[in-house]
C-alpha cells in the first residue's frame, strides 16, 4: 500500500470537513433552530391551557358574556344574503317602502360598488323630492332601523319660492358574510 | 548560566532549564544601559524611536530593549534603557513567557528611592551600580575595584552616597532572590519576555490537542442535541396530557377570542357613524325663522351650507356655541343684499353626533322597531 503525501492527507482532511458541515453540522443546526421555536411553542400552549384550567368558571362567565355581546351587535347586520347585490336589493325596497309611506317622490336610484371584506357595505344613491317634514321623517326611519343603514352623503337643494327640496342621498346597508355564532 | 533556587542556593543550568524558569536575570555582560530624555511621553513611541535609530544609543544591535520610565517632566520623558545582547535574546526567546530583567535593574527595586551604590565582588570580578533617587540605575563591571572612580563618573550625588556591599556569589545570590519575591508586578511589567512562536511543535501533543478539541466539539454537539430533544419530548408529553382536560376550554376560549375580533369589527361602522336626523334637527332649531338655505352638503363629519340670514355673523356665533359643532367658519366672503338687507353666507363647520344634543322623534314615526 502506498503512503499519501501530506498535501494529499490536507486536501482529503479539507473535503470530509466541507462534507461533515454540509451534511451533519447545518441539518444538526436547523434542527436544533425548529426545536428551540417548537419548544417555546409548547411552553406557550402549556401556559395557557394551564391558566384555563385555574380559571374554568371565570372562562365560562366571559364566553357567555362575549357570545351574548357579540350577538347584540350581530342583530344590527344583515345576515344569510345570498350574494352582495341581494343586500342592495333589500335596501331599495326599504327605500321604496318608506317613501311609499311617506308619500315622497323617488326621482332615480343607483347602486353603487360594494366593498370587500367581512363586513360588506353595500351603498345606493338616492335622489328625491321631498318637503323637509317627510325628509326629516325618511332620515329618522332609516337611522332608526333594526337593521345599520348609514347616510354617507346628503345634498339638498332649494329652489327659491319652493317648499318642496331636491335631496341627493348615498344610503348604506350592512351585512356580514360569516354565519353568526350561536351560543351554547 | 547558573539556576538559583528560592532558598538562595545556586547551581550550574542547563540549556533545557531555560525553558522553565520564570525570572531570568541577565548579567551585566549581556546587555547595555544608559539614560536618556525622550521629547515624547509615550513607552511605545520611545521604543519605536530607539530601535529605529540603534546606532545611536547602543554599541551593538539588537531586537530586544527593555525600557523604564524614570521621570516625567513637560519637556518630555526620563528612560533607563536595557539593550540585551543578540546571544541572550537567543536564549530568551526560546521561553514562551517570563520575566527577564538585567541585574542592574534588579538592584534599582531594593534601593527604594535611596541614593546607594551597590559593590558587588565576585571573585574577582566587580560590579558596581549606582542607583538615583528616581531608580535611575548606572553601573561598571571591573576587575578591580574602582569604586572611588566610578564615584567621580557619575557625579556628585555618588560622591558621598552609602555603599552596600556584598561578597561572594552565594550571598548575592541570596540578595537577588529577596529582591524577587518583593518584586510587585506594576514594578516590573516592562521586563515581561513573551515569545509566542517559542512553543515548539510536538506531533505528539499537537495529535492529543487536536483529539481533545475533536472530542470537546462532539461532547458540546451531543448536548446541544440531547438536550432540546428531551424538553421538547418532555413538554410533548405534558402538552398532551393536559389537553385532554382542556380541550373544551381552549375551544371557548378561541371562540372568545373570535368574537370580541368581530365585535370590533361590527362595532368600529356603528361607533363611527353619526346621526343626520339629529344633525338636521339641531340645524333646525339654530337657523333663525328667516334664514333661507339653498344649499346644505353633508360628507361623513363635515357640513357646508349656502344661504342668506339676517346677521350671519350670529349664525355662526350660534353654531359655535352649540354642543357637538366644531371648526364653525365662513368658507366664502359674507356678502350684504341692499335689497333685502340678508346676509349671503357660506358656513363650514364639523360635527360629532354623540355630542349633538338629543332629538324629538317626528310626528308618525315608528321609531327602532323589533
Amino acid at each position: 500500500m502506498t503512503q499519501l503525501s501530506l498535501k494529499y492527507k490536507i486536501a482529503v482532511g479539507c473535503f470530509v470537513l466541507l462534507l461533515m458541515i454540509q451534511y451533519g453540522l447545518v441539518p444538526i443546526y436547523e434542527w436544533k433552530t425548529s426545536a428551540l421555536e417548537h419548544i417555546q411553542k409548547l411552553n406557550r400552549s402549556l401556559s395557557r391551557k394551564k391558566d384555563l384550567l385555574n380559571h374554568v368558571d371565570d372562562i365560562q362567565d366571559r364566553w357567555q358574556k362575549a357570545m351574548k355581546q357579540l350577538q347584540e351587535t350581530e342583530r344590527y347586520y344583515q345576515s344569510g344574503f345570498a350574494d352582495t347585490q341581494a343586500l342592495q336589493l333589500g335596501l331599495q325596497k326599504k327605500i321604496e317602502k318608506i317613501c311609499a309611506e311617506t308619500k315622497v317622490n323617488v326621482l332615480n336610484m343607483d347602486w353603487l360598488p360594494v366593498s370587500e371584506g367581512d363586513v360588506i357595505q353595500a351603498p345606493v344613491k338616492l335622489r328625491i323630492e321631498a318637503i323637509p317634514h317627510l325628509l326629516f321623517k325618511i332620515l329618522y326611519e332609516l337611522e332608526n332601523d333594526v337593521f345599520f343603514y348609514s347616510i354617507d352623503i346628503m345634498r339638498i337643494t332649494a329652489r327659491p319660492n319652493s317648499e318642496t327640496l331636491t335631496v341627493e342621498l348615498d344610503i348604506s346597508a350592512y351585512g356580514v358574510k360569516n354565519k353568526p355564532v350561536n351560543s351554547q | 548560566m547558573l539556576r538559583i533556587h528560592r532558598d538562595g542556593s545556586v547551581e550550574k543550568a542547563s540549556p533545557e532549564d531555560i525553558h522553565n524558569a520564570r525570572v531570568v536575570i541577565v548579567g551585566k555582560k549581556h546587555y547595555f544601559e544608559t539614560i536618556k530624555q525622550f521629547p515624547f511621553h509615550k513607552l511605545k513611541e520611545i521604543k519605536s524611536a530607539v530601535l529605529l535609530d540603534q546606532e545611536a544609543y547602543t554599541p551593538f544591535p539588537t531586537t530586544r530593549c527593555y525600557i523604564r520610565k524614570l521621570q516625567q517632566t513637560g519637556e518630555g520623558v526620563r528612560v533607563n534603557l536595557w539593550f540585551i545582547s543578540p546571544e541572550a535574546v537567543n536564549m530568551l526567546e526560546k521561553q514562551f513567557l517570563s520575566l527577564a530583567i538585567p541585574e542592574t535593574a534588579l538592584l534599582s527595586f531594593h534601593s527604594r528611592q535611596i541614593t546607594q551604590i551597590y559593590e558587588i565582588d565576585l571573585a574577582g570580578k566587580y560590579l558596581l551600580s549606582w542607583v538615583g533617587k528616581i531608580g535611575d540605575v548606572q553601573s561598571l563591571t571591573s576587575d578591580n575595584n574602582e569604586l572611588d572612580g566610578f564615584r567621580r563618573a557619575i557625579g556628585k550625588d555618588a560622591m558621598s552616597c552609602p555603599v552596600v556591599r556584598i561578597a561572594g556569589l552565594g550571598d548575592y545570590a541570596v540578595f537577588l532572590s529577596g529582591i524577587i519575591q518583593e518584586l510587585s508586578f506594576k514594578w516590573v511589567v516592562s521586563f515581561v519576555n513573551f515569545n509566542l512562536y517559542s512553543v515548539a511543535l510536538d506531533p505528539r501533543q499537537l495529535k492529543r490537542g487536536l483529539l481533545g478539541m475533536a472530542g470537546s466539539f462532539l461532547l458540546y454537539m451531543l448536548l446541544s442535541v440531547a438536550i432540546p430533544y428531551s424538553v421538547e419530548k418532555k413538554l410533548e408529553k405534558e402538552d398532551l396530557a393536559v389537553s385532554a382536560s382542556s380541550i373544551e376550554l381552549v375551544e371557548k376560549q378561541n371562540q372568545m377570542d373570535m368574537a370580541m375580533k368581530k365585535q370590533k369589527i361590527l362595532t368600529d361602522p356603528i361607533g363611527a357613524y353619526n346621526s343626520k336626523y339629529i344633525l338636521m334637527t339641531v340645524l333646525r332649531e339654530v337657523l333663525p325663522a328667516e334664514a333661507r338655505v339653498s344649499l346644505l352638503t353633508i360628507s361623513d363629519n363635515r357640513v357646508e351650507i349656502r344661504g342668506t340670514t339676517p346677521s350671519a355673523t350670529n349664525l355662526l356665533t350660534a353654531l359655535s356655541d352649540t354642543k357637538g359643532i366644531q371648526n364653525a367658519q365662513f368658507a366664502a366672503p359674507v356678502r350684504k343684499d341692499n335689497k333685502t338687507s340678508q346676509d349671503t353666507f357660506v358656513l363650514s363647520f364639523g360635527f360629532t353626533g354623540k355630542n349633538l344634543p338629543q332629538s324629538p322623534v317626528p310626528d308618525g314615526s315608528q321609531g327602532i322597531k323589533d
